[in-house]
């Protein structure tokens, strides 16, 4: 099988394409949390063609991924499938955010290759010819300010900052 | 002038210097604060990842955009000088990583920075980086203060007081046809200066060019190196002293191609729009901008919100010293040091 690998950077590509014969994809992360928040399955069609909630559901069941941080042992990352008014929605999560870079290896589970665990799929017609791929979703705010904090859990709303009211004087 | 040469070159002597420099630097106290000047160097490059001047969004001066060159190479000199303090004469090795083999049978050894591992991170297990060294392993001029090369218990991010390694990089190193690329990459984008691009591939690699650069070299050692405490491992100055020579050739390169240019050229003009996001690089980033911490008197109106108060209390002042803009630090010799 083909060895297919991708590297997200600042202002680098943000589709990365699926539809490959291999069983194993890895992704170096630039600033995993901090430039580059979380992997979006995305594809041509709709529920009415086969993707439905089914779809998203079982392709989650066939994909695995472990987070290569380098600060830490390599460990599994979430992929989970979210329902939103929109429809449907599969995500890949990027590991523990760091500085520099992550490796995320994705694989499937069976050994087939991405396109044959896409096409495969029991909710679509066979022989379907789609366009699938993943989204590269932007992280939000500037997640380096927490980054060489303590690790502490907070309490109450997670997006709060609050040692934005520490004393001047660094 | 002080030459900087490779690691993988350096003699006997040149390697026993610089590891005394570095050790003994570890064990000097601040003069400011409950820290090593060692350590205070590392604390530094955790609070400058996120800094706000005035209360306005934070920015990290040292990252993610073009002032990366610029900060690192007056941090770079700085930790220089003040290895100076300890053995005179002494200068940044750089981490030639085209360079593999020179740099596992000289580099990566027992005698000189100690061996890289693979995978999960573990404490380093031989040489003069060890938590603990034998007292029968540490030459003459080890301080009777210091028992190992522990990482500072404010600044190991989870990864515990040995110094760690583990490599989760398959595809290091990079060519020296590639490295002589890079420093020679001349690409503007919709008329913009070439450093933008040159800087985007030195800092985070691009994928289909060149993909082994300064963020994969952090990988490629793992561990501690991985974090944003990453100079408490000693690689770090050499890894970023071999950042610093690309640029440096980058710049060289300009100069020769350009007739009558000069180093100003080819850093943005302030005024000039990141063609990746549309919009002037922010605070620290500018060409006339000040350097965080370097900002002499004006120091009261930055803040870092990127480090807990017990490291924030523990940096160097500089409000004393003079202010270092990022059009300071362009001409390296200036500065007082080039590259063999």
């Amino acid at each position: 099988m083909e060895k297919v690998h991708y590297l997200l950077t600042k202002a680098g590509p943000r589709l990365l394409n699926l539809m490959v014969d291999a069983n194993q994809i890895d992704i170096i992360v630039t600033a995993p949390g901090m430039l580059c928040q979380r992997l979006e399955f995305v594809t041509n069609l709709g529920a009415l063609d086969g993707c439905d909630a089914g779809f998203y559901t079982e392709l989650s069941s066939h994909l695995y991924a472990q987070a290569y941080c380098g600060h830490t042992s390599p460990k599994p990352v979430d992929i989970s499938v979210d329902t939103h008014r929109l429809g449907a929605e599969l995500s890949i999560d990027l590991g523990e955010p760091n500085m520099y870079q992550s490796l995320l290896r994705l694989r499937t589970c069976s050994g087939r290759s991405f396109r044959e665990v896409i096409q495969n799929s029991r909710s679509l017609p066979s022989q379907t010819e789609m366009m699938a791929g993943l989204y590269v979703v932007k992280a939000e705010g500037h997640h380096e300010h927490h980054q060489a904090m303590p690790k502490v859990k907070s309490k109450g709303n997670k997006q709060s900052h609050q040692h934005h009211n520490i004393k001047k004087g660094a | 002038m002080d030459i900087r040469k490779s690691a993988a070159q350096l003699n006997d002597n040149e390697i026993d210097a610089f590891l005394e420099a570095i050790i003994k630097l570890k064990a000097r106290k601040a003069s400011d604060a409950n820290i090593s000047v060692y350590d205070q160097f590392v604390a530094l490059h955790g609070a400058v990842m996120a800094v706000t001047r005035n209360n306005a969004d934070p920015v990290n001066f040292a990252h993610n955009n073009i002032g990366f060159l610029a900060w690192h190479r007056q941090y770079l000199r700085l930790f220089e000088l003040a290895l100076q303090k300890e053995v005179a004469g002494v200068s940044l090795p750089y981490w030639d990583w085209s360079d593999d083999i020179g740099a596992s049978n000289r580099l990566f050894t027992d005698d000189f920075l100690s061996s890289t591992t693979r995978g999960r991170p573990e404490s380093i297990s031989n040489g003069l980086l060890r938590r603990r060294v034998p007292n029968n392993r540490k030459p003459d001029w080890w301080p009777s203060s210091l028992r190992g090369f522990s990482v500072n218990r404010h600044l190991e991010e989870g990864s515990g007081r040995n110094l760690k390694r583990g490599s989760t990089e398959n595809n290091w190193p990079p060519s020296i046809a590639q490295m002589q690329q890079l420093s020679e990459l001349n690409i503007s984008i919709r008329g913009s200066n070439p450093l933008w691009a040159f800087w985007l591939v030195l800092e985070q690699g691009y994928d289909g060019f060149i993909m082994r650069t300064h963020n994969a070299g952090h990988r490629f050692i793992g561990g501690h190196m991985a974090g944003s405490f990453s100079p408490n491992d000693p690689i770090f100055w050499m890894h970023h002293a071999n950042v610093d020579r690309i640029w440096a050739h980058w710049q060289e390169f300009q100069l020769r191609i350009n007739a009558d240019s000069n180093p100003k050229d080819f850093w943005p003009h302030p005024d000039e729009f990141s063609p990746f996001e549309g919009r002037v690089a922010p605070l620290g980033h500018k060409l006339n901008d000040d350097l965080w911490p370097w900002v002499g008197s004006d120091s009261n109106q930055y803040q870092s919100v990127s480090a807990a108060q017990t490291i924030l209390k523990r940096l160097h002042d500089y409000s004393n010293m003079k202010k270092v803009k990022v059009v300071d630090v362009l001409d390296f010799e200036a500065m007082g040091f080039k590259y063999e």
